[in-house]
C-alpha cells in the first residue's frame, strides 16, 4: 500500500508541472511510468556485504562505542568462515599431536613441531585450493591473501596462483593474484609464468602492471611478449607507452 | 552527521539501508550486468566511507551517495566505450537483441527492460534515478546540476522515448508470436 502510495504521488508530481501534454500524452507516460516504477530491482548478492563488513572492520578504530554491527558483519563474512575452518583444522590436528605424543614417547620433540608446522602448513594450502574455486570473488582474494601471509609455497600453489591470474572472470581477483605472485619472483616457475601470463591478459590495469614488474625485475624474456601484446591495435594508449618504456629498459 | 563525527559503525545502518536501491540502480544502469553491479555498489560505499569529510549535511544523505554511483556509473561507462564498444551509449547490439527478443519477449517487464537497454545512456540513467524511492526529484535535479522543473521534463522526455520503444518491441513480439502460429499451423496441415 505505502509503495503503492509513493509510485501515485511520484506520479502526479511528474505530470502536475508538466504543461502542453495532451491527455493521451499524460496517460502513455503515467502508464509507461507506473509500470518503471513497479518494475522490481534484485536484491544485491551476499558478497556485496562480505566486502563490505571486511572494509568496515578495517575502517573501526578498537575504542568505537556500538559492537553489534561490527559483530553481525563479521559473523556474515567470509573471514569467520575461514577462521572457524581454520580453527577447527588446528584445533583436530592438535588432538592427533597429542595423542600420538602420548602413545609414541620416543619420537623427539623437534621431529613433532617439524611435522605439526608442516601439516598446519599443508591444511592451509589445500584451503586455499579449495576457496580460489568458490563462486564469490571476494572469497577468491581472501584466498589469494591468504597466500600471501605464507612463509614459502609450493608448486601446487603456484600452478592455482598462475592459473587465477589467467583465468579468473574478475578483474580485481586477477590483479590481487598479481600482486601476490610478485613476493615469490625468487621460484623460477612464477617468473616464468608471469611472462607466459603477459600475451594472455586484457586488462589494461593488469598489462600496466605487468610492465611495471617487467621492468623491475629486468627480465629480459617478456619483450617478444610485450611485443605480441603491441601488436593489438585496440591497445589502451598509456598502456602501450608503459610497454615501450619496458621494452626500451630490457633491450 | 554521526558517521562524519567518527562513530563508523553507524555507517552498516546506512549501508543496509541503501544497498538494495544502490546495487538495483546500476543493475539497471549496466543492462542487468550482476558483477559490475557489485563491484560498483561496493566502490560507493567504499568511497562513501572513505571520504565521508565531504558530507556537509546539506542535502540528504541519499542525494551524496547517489552522486558518488552517478559518477562512478560515467567512469564505467568511459572505460567499457574504451575497452569494449565503439559507441557512446551502450546500447544493446542487434545480435543480442534478437537473441534476447527470441527468449523473453514475452513478458511485459522483459519488454520494458529491453527499451530501457536501448535507450541512450542520460535517458536511461535520469529514469533510473525516478525509478529510485529514495529520491526526490529535487534531489535528482542537485545531482544532475540543473533545476527540478528541467529534471521533470527530461524525465517526461525520455518516458515518452520508453513508451515508443516499449510499443514498438511489443508489436514486433506480437508479429514474431502471430508468424510461427501461422508456420506451425501449416506445418500440422
Amino acid at each position: 500500500m505505502k509503495k503503492k502510495n509513493i509510485t501515485e504521488r511520484k506520479i502526479r508530481d511528474l505530470l502536475n508541472d508538466q504543461k502542453g501534454l495532451s491527455a493521451e500524452q499524460k496517460r502513455d507516460i503515467e502508464e509507461i511510468y507506473d509500470m518503471l516504477l513497479n518494475d522490481d530491482i534484485p536484491e544485491p548478492p551476499d558478497s556485496l556485504d562480505d566486502r563490505f563488513y571486511s572494509i568496515m572492520k578495517d575502517k573501526i578504530p578498537e575504542d568505537n562505542g556500538n559492537y553489534r554491527i561490527r559483530l553481525s558483519g563479521f559473523l556474515k563474512s567470509d573471514s569467520f568462515r575461514v577462521m572457524t575452518r581454520i580453527a577447527a583444522g588446528i584445533a583436530l590436528f592438535i588432538i592427533g599431536w597429542f595423542g600420538a605424543r602420548i602413545t609414541d614417547s620416543a619420537q623427539s620433540g623437534e621431529k613433532q613441531l617439524a611435522e605439526l608446522t608442516r601439516e598446519v602448513s599443508g591444511l592451509r594450502q589445500s584451503l586455499v585450493i579449495t576457496m580460489l574455486s568458490q563462486d564469490s570473488p571476494s572469497e577468491r582474494i581472501q584466498a589469494v591473501n591468504m597466500v600471501s601471509e605464507m612463509n614459502e609455497v609450493d608448486s601446487k600453489i603456484i600452478e592455482s596462483m598462475l592459473s587465477t591470474l589467467n583465468n579468473d572472470s574478475n578483474d580485481n581477483v586477477r590483479l590481487v593474484a598479481l600482486e601476490t605472485l610478485t613476493l615469490y619472483v625468487d621460484y623460477p616457475e612464477v617468473r616464468e609464468g608471469l611472462v607466459k601470463s603477459i600475451s594472455i591478459q586484457k586488462s589494461p590495469l593488469i598489462q600496466y602492471r605487468l610492465a611495471e614488474i617487467m621492468q623491475a625485475l629486468q627480465e629480459g624474456r617478456s619483450v617478444p611478449e610485450f611485443q605480441k601484446v603491441l601488436n593489438d591495435i585496440t591497445l589502451d594508449y598509456s598502456v602501450r607507452e608503459r610497454i615501450n618504456e619496458t621494452i626500451e629498459v630490457l633491450l | 552527521m554521526e558517521v562524519v563525527d567518527g562513530n563508523i559503525d553507524r555507517f552498516g545502518i546506512l549501508y543496509e539501508r541503501y544497498k538494495t536501491p544502490v546495487y538495483g540502480y546500476f543493475y539497471k544502469l549496466t543492462s542487468g550486468n550482476s558483477q559490475a553491479s557489485e563491484d560498483l555498489s561496493h566502490n560507493v560505499f567504499f568511497k562513501a566511507l572513505k571520504y565521508k569529510h565531504s558530507f556537509k549535511g546539506t542535502g540528504t544523505f541519499a542525494r551524496w551517495l547517489f552522486s558518488i554511483a552517478h559518477n562512478l556509473g560515467i567512469d564505467y561507462l568511459r572505460k567499457n566505450t574504451l575497452y569494449h564498444t565503439d559507441k557512446i551509449d551502450p546500447e544493446l547490439k542487434d545480435e543480442e537483441i534478437n537473441g534476447t527478443e527470441r527468449l523473453e519477449l514475452k513478458e511485459s517487464k522483459a519488454i520494458l527492460n529491453l527499451s530501457l537497454n536501448k535507450l541512450k545512456y542520460s535517458d536511461r540513467e535520469i529514469l533510473i534515478m525516478a525509478k529510485i524511492r529514495e529520491l526526490k526529484y529535487s534531489e535528482i535535479a542537485e545531482i544532475n546540476k540543473c533545476s527540478e522543473s528541467a529534471v521533470k521534463t527530461r524525465i517526461c522526455r525520455a518516458l515518452k522515448k520508453l513508451k515508443d520503444l516499449y510499443v514498438e518491441f511489443e508489436k514486433t513480439s506480437y508479429e514474431k508470436k502471430e508468424y510461427y502460429r501461422t508456420k506451425d499451423q501449416g506445418s500440422a496441415k
